[in-house]
């Protein structure tokens, strides 16, 4: 066996050498020790080996080593033929000579052994690899003596084992895991054993009578158990461990995607429900990064980097969707427990994602489920959910692939409790919204990924009135207020890895929307529509870093709607004008098959230091449409546009990167903006040039921050048609444009250790024009300063504590000077003497706290919390009205101070 | 932590202390129907739809608690078929119909104001407009006084539309007959007593030759025999009105008087037909 002596010596050849050791992995230094053992650079079993050394030789000058050579990787000499087997054993004395990088300049056989050891020895070294010596002025030169020794170790007598007489099981508390590695140690002795993956230990020779047990493990809570031995007996123990942190067991969230986009920010999940005022929904935190804008509270909306609610883009899966969040826009249409990340691309992304000039949020619902089986059952103010995930398949069989399912389930219960709050008014208003949403996902080998996944949900409104009640001025709106809107989807994906060069994405998805309007008998708009979507692309990756992502992107589908009224426009204009029921159809289909070609260039030797993403989108659609409306047949319209962009990351040393992007965003008009009246729209796609420049830095493994700039110009705008004179013309033009710029800026620290947290910051402004010669206006959630923090921390005995606050420029406001009375009406009409959105609602300032505590049972798990939203009660203004004759106004004014207390409970089977 | 709990808690207090009521609240504002300023609640054309070269005479109910108002200019202008209606005429000597308390409001149509028009639309007739503005003490005669520089804050205006046409059956004024309280008729000028946060039921009755019944040609070109659909508004100077409105046949609106003892005040019930037509009562009343 081979025996690595010492380090005997060293000499710097400019430099005097210091007294240090040259592996701080030696556990014995001096000279006079040279055939001490050392732990094995390789871990290998058998005779320990290792590098030694003692006291460099005398200096020559200038200055001192302080940190002697290293052996980074050791390498066994081969025994010369014939010597192991005669169980000769040999030390070969060497000097080495390493330049300054650790390479080896020279070896020189100071005291040889013969018998090929010499030549074995030279060998080894010379297939060493080294750290260089090091003085204050960094890296030098350095000879050192060194013994190589070729040595047998001496087998130990073997003992005849004791019996096992203590035995057990450890699992964790809660979820039940069994736990693997935990050390069991018994007090007094050296006897200890380690569990195995199914978290069993078995110890021999355990001490008769009461013996003490200590279970360590870093992730656990390190306990002590008293078991008594019986003599002749095997003592078998079930024991549990509290793991110091549930809540990372449910960071499912940590994923790293490969950086593609110039900004992506991915938060965690756990990071996510612990913010107060998110009602513990992840979709809800976009609200609270850079570059988003606030939005009324309970509308729900997605205002990025200066782009209208409807520029920006929701996708799951790959899937977009036309809403994301419920009616009282405080919780979204998913289960919290079924969302693995949330990524808020707000600008600069590729061309895989079309049809949206703002920016884009991608939801990543979870790709693997529990193998034990969880349900959870939460509930708060607002409603009440169940979820339930595991997996099914043969125990025979451990080791294969197995069906994985997930359901859950939510009801809000606001329609149950408000009547109760609401006893003394005669309107009854009833909102309700519910969604249920189920994943399967299919056993299949490792580099296959097949799944399903449905969803859906109804949101309801109902405002109501006793028949008797004779509110109001009109006959005609006397009925009751119903609004309805339900939405499903069925999504499929498929991933197959061909092979190391070629990976198969596809994403089809069917749906149905549906929306009624309704007020009595009287007014009614439905709407129904029938979607199908198709992502799918091929990633080729020909030579070491350049991947081509081709892709398509299909949307297409058909509408349908109905329009009717008691009041015809004319009488709701003009208080003297006769009623007439007024009422249409339309109906239609729409195709967009955009196709998309991309490249993921990494010119550093597919390092990802260096990427380059150039990329062109083609984008078309081509609308059919009749109907009552429409009128004469009209031919379909087709429009084309191509969107280039180009998108660049460089790590210009680890851990800064500069990014940078450019290229055309383009979006189709709305359902409503291209309809033809008695001939083709000639409305097309809305226009934004993004650009962006950036600066992330990495500052520790649990701190980071970026920069961006961004400058946004929009053209081809849609906006109305002043022009406008009914059937044969258009009610929409492209005649607006604009632009967005600003800055933003995140600090970040990770949910590493007990505090996690962010701060952001955007500085912006974001104008309109509606036409060549009008004026420029501010854009209706135009914010200038959006300032955004949240932290938690992780207290003793599970408590936890969070807090959020978020300080933001009021949005725009046109003023009303005065109203004149209409005497026929008995209402008064506002008019404005200053142009649109010159003022502004006052600063939103609101600050949000959070306390929860968790405690853990052998077989299940009980979170309770108490979110105090608002709690210092900002005013938070969020539109302004009038009085009757708009001399006097006041803010309605979005959350009041709320104490939000919540449940939540988990079980594993 | 032993320090930052309860600097938070202390933070949460004085958060609520200090932001509490910083801004208006929607619910602080003036409803409609309290009369507290000067305030236009009706204007009544009569003839309420005249022929062309019928002579109009214009009442409004232009109510004034605090005596601010001194004078009212009343202007008239017909209206081009594609103009909106708003407050849209040039106020010069030609358009001035009235001046009160100087000069009643009578108004002229134009002989040719349905020129231009054939068959139904004459029947259906063109739009004068009529604006009425309560101006503070000044002189409208002073040549020196620019319209253009009137602080609407200071004035109450508004506007009524009048059809001229030539119209079979053209729209009459509907008629209040009576006022009721709690069911008990209350006789023209009396002043009701009543009990100081208590609700009453306030009542008008209508003549039913009011509700009229009239043809219309519809979209399809057929004639619809419709029958008129009159609401009632209410306001009053003080108390609370509980049912700001009331569409017939339910002319009863809950009111609540005011809280002090002696209170006097008047409530002012306004009758609209839709078609135009207009016709009010004044209730006065006093807390025991």
């Amino acid at each position: 066996m081979l025996l690595l002596l010492s380090l005997l010596s060293a000499h710097a050849q400019e430099a005097p050498p210091a007294p240090s050791a040259p592996d701080p992995s030696a556990p014995d230094e001096g000279a006079d020790a040279p055939e001490a053992p050392a732990p094995a650079p390789t871990g290998q079993e058998g005779p320990k080996k290792g590098p030694k050394s003692d006291a460099p030789d005398a200096p020559t000058e200038d200055l001192p080593i302080i940190k002697g050579p290293e052996i980074l990787e050791y390498v066994e000499a081969e025994w010369p033929p014939g010597t192991k087997e005669a169980g000769e054993e040999a030390v070969v004395k060497l000097v080495i000579e390493l330049d300054e990088t650790g390479e080896v300049a020279s070896v020189d056989i100071v005291e040889p052994a013969g018998r090929g050891f010499d030549e074995a020895a030279v060998d080894a070294v010379l297939a060493m690899k080294f750290a260089p010596a090091e003085t204050e002025a960094g890296p030098v030169p350095v000879v050192f003596e060194f013994a190589y020794g070729f040595r047998f170790e001496e087998e130990p007598p073997e003992e005849a084992p004791k019996p096992v007489n203590l035995e057990g099981r450890i699992r964790e508390m809660g979820t039940r895991v069994d736990l693997a590695g935990v050390t069991v140690v018994v007090d007094g002795t050296d006897l200890s054993a380690k569990t195995d993956a199914e978290g069993r230990f078995e110890i021999r020779g355990v001490p008769l009578g009461d013996v003490t047990l200590r279970l360590l493990e870093q992730d656990h809570v390190t306990i002590e158990k008293t078991v008594e031995v019986v003599e002749g007996e095997v003592t078998i123990v079930d024991l549990w461990l509290r793991s110091t942190s549930y809540r990372d067991n449910e960071v499912v969230g940590v994923y790293e995607r490969k950086k593609e986009e110039v900004t992506r920010r991915t938060i965690t999940i756990e990071e996510v429900r612990r913010i107060p005022g998110t009602f513990g929904d992840p979709i809800k935190v976009i609200q609270t990064l850079p570059g988003a804008a606030r939005t009324p509270f309970g509308t729900g909306l997605l205002v990025i980097r200066g782009s209208n609610p409807e520029d920006s883009g929701v996708y799951v899966d790959g899937v977009r969707l036309p809403i994301i969040y419920h009616l009282t826009g405080t919780t979204s249409v998913l289960s919290p427990d079924l969302i693995e990340s949330v990524d808020y691309l707000p600008g600069g992304y590729g061309v895989q994602y079309g049809r949206s000039m703002g920016g884009v949020v991608d939801i990543r619902t979870k790709r693997e489920f529990s193998e034990q089986g969880k349900i959870v059952w939460g509930t708060d103010i607002l409603d009440s959910q169940v979820y339930f995930e595991g997996q099914i398949g043969s125990k025979k069989k451990p080791d294969a692939p197995k069906h994985q399912i997930a359901i859950a389930a939510r009801r809000s219960y606001l329609d149950l409790f408000i009547p109760i709050f609401t006893r003394e008014s005669q309107f009854k208003i009833k909102p309700f919204y519910t969604d249920y949403q189920a994943k399967y996902i299919a056993p299949t080998p490792g580099d296959q990924h097949v799944s399903a996944f449905f969803y859906g949900f109804e949101d309801i409104l109902k405002v109501s009135t006793p028949d008797d009640f004779a509110q109001g001025t009109d006959q005609d709106t006397q009925g009751d207020l119903k609004t309805k809107y339900a939405s499903q989807r069925l999504m499929f994906t498929y991933e197959n890895e061909i092979s190391d060069k070629l990976v198969f994405a596809a994403s089809p998805s069917l749906g149905y929307d549906y929306s009624n309007l309704g007020l009595g008998d009287e007014f009614k708009l439905q709407s129904k529509q029938l979607v199908g979507q198709l992502r799918a692309e091929l990633r080729y990756t020909p030579v070491t870093g350049v991947e081509i992502i081709p892709g398509v992107d299909f949307l297409g589908g058909t509408y349908w709607f109905d329009f009717r009224s008691a009041i015809n426009l004319e009488a709701a204009s003009d208080p003297l004008a006769e009623r007439e029921p007024v009422g249409f159809d339309g109906r239609g289909s729409f195709l967009s098959p955009d196709l998309f070609i991309k490249a993921n260039l990494r010119p550093l030797g597919g390092d990802d230091r260096l990427l380059i993403t150039p990329g062109v989108r083609f984008n078309n659609y081509t609308i059919f449409q009749g109907g009552e409306i429409i009128g004469d047949k009209i031919p379909p319209s087709t429009t084309y546009q191509v969107d280039p962009r180009i998108l660049s990351r460089f790590e210009i040393v680890k851990g800064n990167t500069i990014k940078a992007a450019t290229g055309f965003y383009q979006q189709p008009p709305q359902p409503q903006e291209a309809l033809g009246l008695g001939q083709a729209s000639s409305v097309g796609y809305e226009r934004a040039w993004n650009s962006s420049i950036g600066f992330e830095q990495q500052l520790s493994p649990a701190i980071k921050w970026d920069i961006d700039l961004f400058y946004k110009k929009f053209d081809n705008l849609i906006v109305y048609n002043d022009q406008f004179s009914g059937r044969g013309s258009d009610a929409f033009i492209n005649g607006g444009d604009g632009r967005a710029y600003g800055m933003e800026i995140m600090a970040r620290h990770e949910p590493v250790g007990r505090f996690f947290g962010w701060i952001s910051y955007t500085l912006s402004r974001s104008e309109r024009k509606d036409g060549p010669d009008q004026d420029v206006y501010l854009f209706d959630f135009d914010q200038t300063h959006i300032f955004s923090a949240q932290a938690g921390y992780d207290l003793p005995y599970d408590f936890g504590i969070s807090a959020q606050a978020q300080y933001v420029t009021g949005n725009p406001d046109s003023p009303y000077n005065a109203g004149i009375y209409d005497a026929d009406a008995d209402y008064y009409n506002g008019f404005s003497t200053g142009g649109r959105n010159t003022e502004r609602l006052p600063a939103f300032f609101q600050t949000s706290l959070r306390l929860d505590k968790l405690w853990t049972f052998k077989t299940w798990q009980f979170e309770t919390y108490v979110d105090l939203l608002n709690a210092v009660r900002g005013v938070n203004p969020e539109f302004r009205i009038y009085n009757y004759d708009y001399s006097d106004s006041a803010f309605v004014r979005g959350l009041p101070f709320i104490p939000n207390v919540g449940l939540e409970a988990k079980f594993w089977l | 932590m032993r320090t930052f709990a309860p600097l938070a808690f202390a933070l949460v207090l004085s958060g609520c202390v200090l932001n509490g009521n910083k801004y208006q609240r929607p619910r602080d504002l003036e409803q409609p129907w309290e009369v507290t300023k000067p305030r236009l609640l009706a204007v009544r054309a009569e003839p309420a739809e005249p022929r062309p070269g019928d002579t109009v005479v214009f009442e409004a109910l232009l109510v004034d608690p605090n005596d601010e108002i001194d004078s009212t200019l009343w202007i008239a202008c017909p209206t081009d078929d594609n103009l909106d209606i708003a407050f849209g005429c040039i106020a010069d000597s030609e358009q001035i119909i009235g001046i009160e308390p100087f000069q009643a409001p009578v108004y002229t149509t134009p002989t040719d104001i349905l020129d231009g028009l054939e068959g139904q639309d004459r029947l259906e007739g063109r739009y004068v407009l009529v604006q009425v503005t309560g101006l503070p003490p000044i002189d409208p005669n002073d040549p020196d006084i620019d319209f253009e520089d009137i602080d609407f804050n200071q004035v109450e205006a508004g506007y009524k539309r009048i059809v001229v046409s030539e119209a079979t059956t053209p729209n009459q004024n509907p008629v209040l007959t009576g006022v009721l309280a709690d069911g008990n008729a209350v006789l023209p000028g009396q002043v009701i007593e009543v009990d100081a946060g208590q609700r009453y039921d306030i009542g008008v009755t209508i003549d039913d030759r009011s509700i009229e019944r009239y043809e219309f040609l519809n979209g399809d070109g057929q004639i619809e025999n419709r029958i008129e659909e009159p609401y009632v508004t209410w306001y009053t100077t003080s108390g609370v009105m509980v049912e700001p409105a009331t569409l017939y046949p339910f002319l009863e609106a809950t009111w609540e008087a005011p809280d002090e003892s002696g209170t006097e005040g008047t409530i002012w019930a306004v009758c609209r037909d839709r078609r135009g037509g207009q016709d009010w009562l004044e209730i006065p009343f006093r807390v025991r």
